[in-house]
């Protein structure tokens, strides 16, 4: 029998497919994978998101939204999140039918290795593009079936759009299925 | 001399302002090198600097592959530059390092202890510090190096948290990396430094390649 093919997302995309197919996402730190799938049809998409929303840039920037040239949308959570729901419609999923899943969203640079006041890594980088993820989400009216979130370890993903089953592995060896 | 008002986009850089910056990256991590060999008592050699442009989904393997397992020592560059410094070092490497400068034995360790991580962040100090105060006296501009932070996981996940400083204003960012090895130590690691999109154009205004030079190359 064939292999099932393996598709990588990287940083600020997302990919679609359908069923035999696994979707991977490797070294998630503070980004945040989002997968949405109809179990009917077995198509499904996985994001990996790297900012909660388009709509903060940073307003020192001094061209926020245009000098940018290749200006990816899909690093934004938001974005990318309605961008794949209506690629996921476009290839036959039934919106009320869509269940997400997310993982990632972790403090890289955890306390117990720093402990000086003046460490510049803010922690909550990670909560911010999990809310982000969730309220885009419940937004759009999909519902979210199951989470694994924050934490101070990185994650790789691999989600199976057979079975709707999201794998996380950490690199403490850890490995959990949601 | 109008390249004051226009901002360099990163997507203009031309090869000679690649090259500009890889010159001026190796006299500094030149210097970084001979401060890290003076502080572990061995000869430390680095490789020439790689100026690499890439998007955000190209640096975690330009890195070093997402999944590998490392320690980071993560510092901020501020002053008139702002830019980002990391460092990574495979496991092995930090045992190396931690049983040269502890006269330890070659421990099995995958736990850090508090010795190890502020030896750590001192090599990060010394061989950021060391870069940086050359590239002060180089290009005239103040560069001041953070308190560094350590991380110990994943190649991807740990530069995650430096993309998402800079993605907030580009999509491609400047990647200079060069490797540094003491022989027969077994120690090696990469040096990393992801400078702000906004200080491009300045530091290559420091170092005096201006706009338009390098239309011929």
């Amino acid at each position: 029998m064939k292999k099932a093919p393996c598709l990588r997302v990287r940083i600020s995309e997302f990919q679609v497919a359908r069923t035999p197919a696994t979707l991977k996402s490797h070294g998630l730190g503070s980004c945040v994978g989002v997968a949405i799938y109809d179990p009917q049809t077995k198509i499904g998409g996985l994001a990996h998101v790297l900012l909660p929303s388009s709509k903060k840039l940073n307003p020192n920037s001094p061209s926020p939204d245009t000098a940018d040239s290749p200006r990816n949308p899909f690093k934004f959570a938001d974005l990318a999140i309605e961008e794949m729901r209506d690629e996921l419609i476009r290839q036959g999923c039934e919106a009320g039918r869509l269940i997400a899943k997310i993982a990632g969203g972790a403090n890289m640079f955890p306390n117990r290795y720093n402990t000086n006041p003046d460490h510049v890594v803010k922690p909550g980088i990670g909560k911010r593009n999990v809310q982000a993820a969730k309220g885009k989400l419940k937004e759009l009216g999909i519902s979210l079936a199951a989470e694994d979130v924050g934490g101070e370890h990185g994650r790789t993903l691999e989600f199976d759009i057979e079975t709707g089953n999201l794998c996380i592995s950490t690199s403490t060896g850890d490995v959990r299925i949601i | 001399m109008n390249s004051r008002t226009q901002s360099l986009a990163i997507e203009d850089l031309k090869h000679i302002h690649l090259d500009a910056l890889q010159e001026i990256c190796n006299i500094g991590m030149g210097h970084a090198a001979t401060a890290l060999s003076q502080m572990i008592g061995k000869p430390v050699h680095i490789n020439a600097p790689q100026v690499r442009l890439a998007s955000m989904a190209e640096v975690p393997e330009i890195i070093g592959g997402a999944e590998q397992v490392v320690v980071g020592i993560y510092l901020q560059i501020r002053g008139e530059v702002q830019g980002n410094i990391l460092l990574i070092f495979p496991m092995e490497s930090v045992q190396a390092l931690v049983s040269l400068l502890t006269g330890e034995g070659p421990g099995q360790q995958i736990a850090l202890t508090e010795l190890h991580v502020s030896m750590l962040k001192e090599v990060g100090n010394i061989l950021a510090g060391s870069y940086l105060s050359t590239m002060e006296q180089l290009l005239q501009i103040t560069l001041l190096p953070s308190v560094p932070s350590l991380a110990f996981d994943m190649v991807g996940a740990i530069v995650d948290y430096i993309l998402i400083q800079l993605g907030q204003e580009t999509d491609t960012t400047l990647v200079i990396k060069a490797e540094f090895f003491a022989k027969d130590q077994k120690i090696r690691g990469h040096f990393f430094l992801l400078p702000d999109p906004i200080s491009l154009e300045l530091i290559l205004r420091a170092s005096r390649v201006q706009e338009g030079t390098g239309e011929t190359r």
